[in-house]
């Protein structure tokens, strides 16, 4: 186990290495930079010819930036800064990049968090029981609610929403927190109100996950549910639903285990656009926005962050599938 | 008869086992009657699909969805101990009854046992399950006695097994340790379906004995499931041979194998190779091949197949299960009905 662990723990370092070197070259690699994109932007947008003097200015400005040094220098000095945990300047905003993503980042964890349970409250149970009920009106139901919700594209959902929320309640739902809470520094009274938010887009975010969970939940469990095992304790005299939980079940939350790790970066970039909907303040329209502006530094922080996130969930679901399923310990 | 059906442990009579699907309804049991006596062991033969796995499941109302018991009755004897006669056939699957029965009064030994075992928990873990539900102990008790019947069982380094998994153990150690669990409750039957197919030889003779020293010690009645008709000389005292959802024959194990009267059970007995055999004669087998289940024969379900077939009789209506005059052998074969029930009018059947 301790071998399993440092040699795990080892291996996440180096992937992120690879991920910070790629994050870096990637940003860089669409046609102009900051600079060029900057006084494109101020003589009058993309169309407008480029004069001598703009030139001159543009370079000015990479100079300033450093951006005409070769890569090699600039990730250097990006990454000798970032692992000291000094993340620079945004480029765009004059400000530290560490203000501008930090109360994102941690709006963004808490809304994967929130969809993440929402997603598996709702889809471990009714799985389970559609599992155990399959081919009953129920099942039916689910299964066609499920595809429904499969269906749907979640910012017609998110939009949907505000559209009633407005009409028949007269309330506008979107962002995390009430305008009182908005500069607040945390409490208990602040996390509260960020739950009362919490729910819609955790709702809006989780519709697809949850169906989706659900059908695959339920296809597991009936592949387990037939097993010798499972009619070999039966045999023995375990009252049915202990032994649906305790046998099949565990059994076919193995995969979801697995997976954990690579819920936060889909969770990210599939709330992009239900984040500018809803106009949630999370990292999605944060980094959709320095990409476009070619914000080097800025973007390149947030891919490295979600990055370590994933790299750091997957060793954690790794961890856990060897606590939960004893197998695995002899093929390693 | 009146007095084996009051002496047996289990009287199963007319049991029927239907699965309805799709395409029509499978007849998994179609009227098997038997008696299963305290203390002895009854084996249950039959080629695949016969339905004598389905029996097990039955008694244990663990029948495989849709499966249900349609008719029949299966009298459990429970005045021996104190309780009343009960007929499992009409009790709730879910019910408190069936519950305390299984893995309690009566236990099961599965044909796999690496697959009957949860991958992901200890033996001991699924051991300690079965005496927890069934016995007024204490988890550390529990333990106490999984390690004391797996020694009995001869499951070396016990403490040591109790906390491993089914996959680290060998094929004989694991059906050794399901047998373990099995009589971890010491049920008055035990149901052991295939329990040596999955093993080789010589841990099938292990088994064997080591199941016969146990009937020995508990005084447990057995039913043997097997199609292996070697295992069956070697550890019967009665056969149930069955074909096609239905007890053809029966009767004690010596009378079935030196007399059988039914032409199925003696076409069985005629396809087991001979020791003595010279020369490379072929085997003897029983011509034609088991009829699709939506498409029984009329009459007889052997018919077809039957070196004696009598046309007009065989194939007009089924015929008895009856006590042949003067043997402890039943018989569901015309060859040996009284010759005025031969002309019967054809039954709705």
């Amino acid at each position: 186990m301790t071998i399993f662990l440092v040699r795990r723990t080892l291996i996440a370092f180096l992937t992120t290495f690879v991920i910070s070197i790629i994050a870096f070259l990637a940003i860089q690699l669409p046609p102009g930079d900051f600079a060029s994109v900057y006084i494109q932007n101020l003589i009058g947008g993309p169309t407008a010819p480029s004069t001598v003097g703009n030139l001159v200015l543009e370079e000015q400005l990479r100079a300033e930036l450093g951006l005409d040094q070769p890569q090699v220098v600039q990730y250097a000095k990006w990454i000798w800064r970032t692992v000291r945990l000094d993340f620079g300047t945004s480029i765009e905003h004059s400000v530290k990049i560490s203000e501008v993503i930090g109360q994102r980042l941690v709006n963004t964890v808490f809304l994967a968090l929130g969809t993440i349970i929402f997603t598996w409250v709702l889809a471990v149970p009714i799985g389970i029981y559609s599992a155990v009920k399959h081919n009953s009106p129920t099942d039916y139901t689910v299964t066609f609610v499920g595809f429904l919700g499969l269906a749907v594209p979640d910012f017609l959902l998110a939009l949907s929403l505000l559209w009633i929320g407005f009409t028949y309640f007269d309330i506008s739902i979107g962002g995390l927190y009430s305008p009182e809470y908005l500069e607040a520094s945390w409490s208990f009274g602040k996390f509260v109100d960020l739950l009362k938010h919490l729910w819609i887009p955790a709702i809006v975010l989780g519709t697809a996950g949850t169906a989706g969970l659900i059908r695959i939940l339920r296809n597991n469990l009936l592949d387990e549910l037939a097993k010798p095992y499972v009619v070999a304790a039966r045999a023995r005299g375990v009252p049915e639903w202990k032994l649906i939980l305790k046998y099949p079940v565990r059994m076919a939350l193995n995969p979801f285990i697995s997976t954990l790790g690579y819920l936060l970066p889909f969770l990210l970039s599939g709330s992009v656009i239900v984040s500018v909907v809803l106009s949630l303040p999370t990292l999605g329209p944060t980094l959709l926005r320095a990409l476009i502006v070619e914000d080097l530094y800025l973007a390149s922080t947030i891919v490295l962050m979600l990055g370590v996130l994933t790299v750091i969930g997957t060793l954690l679901s790794d961890i856990m599938l060897v606590v939960f399923d004893p197998r695995i310990k002899i093929a390693e | 008869m009146t007095d084996t059906r009051d002496s047996a442990l289990l009287s199963i009579n007319g049991l029927k086992v239907h699965y309805p699907t799709d395409e029509g309804v499978v007849k998994a049991l179609d009227g098997v009657s038997l008696d299963i006596l305290p203390g002895q062991t009854l084996g249950v033969v039959g080629e695949s699909g016969c339905g004598k796995s389905t029996i097990g499941r039955a008694i244990l109302q663990i029948l495989d969805k849709p499966g249900r018991v349609v008719d029949g009755e299966m009298m459990w004897n429970a005045r021996e101990s104190g309780g009343q006669t009960l007929d499992i056939a009409i009790q709730n699957p879910d019910g408190h009854e069936m519950r305390a029965m299984r893995g309690g009064d009566v236990a099961m030994v599965f044909q796999e046992p690496m697959t009957s075992f949860s991958p992901i928990h200890t033996i001991g873990n699924q051991m300690s399950e079965a005496i927890l539900l069934h016995q007024d102990k204490t988890p550390a008790e529990a333990r106490e006695w999984s390690i004391e019947l797996m020694n009995m069982v001869g499951i070396p380094n016990a403490p040591q097994r109790f906390h491993e998994y089914s996959y680290q153990l060998s094929g004989g150690l694991r059906q050794r340790a399901m047998i373990a669990m099995a009589i971890s409750c010491s049920p008055k039957l035990l149901i052991a379906d295939e329990p040596t197919t999955a093993l080789d030889v010589t841990t099938q003779a292990q088994i064997l004995d080591l199941l016969r020293k146990l009937q020995e010690e508990q005084k447990m009645a057995i039913m043997l499931i097997t199609h292996n008709l070697g295992v069956i000389a070697e550890m019967a005292d009665a056969v149930v041979v069955m074909y096609l959802g239905k007890a053809v024959e029966s009767g004690p194990v010596d009378d079935i194998f030196h007399r059988p009267k039914h032409p199925y059970s003696q076409g069985l007995l005629r396809s087991i190779p001979s020791v003595q055999a010279v020369g490379h004669e072929k085997l003897p087998s029983i011509a034609g091949s088991i009829p699709h289940p939506f498409n029984r024969p009329s009459g007889c379900t052997f018919g077809p197949r039957c070196p004696s077939f009598m046309p007009g009789a065989c194939d007009a209506s089924v015929p008895r299960y009856m006590t042949l005059d003067g043997t402890r052998q039943k018989v569901s074969c015309f060859l040996h009905h009284p010759p005025e029930e031969v002309e019967e009018v054809p039954s709705d059947d």
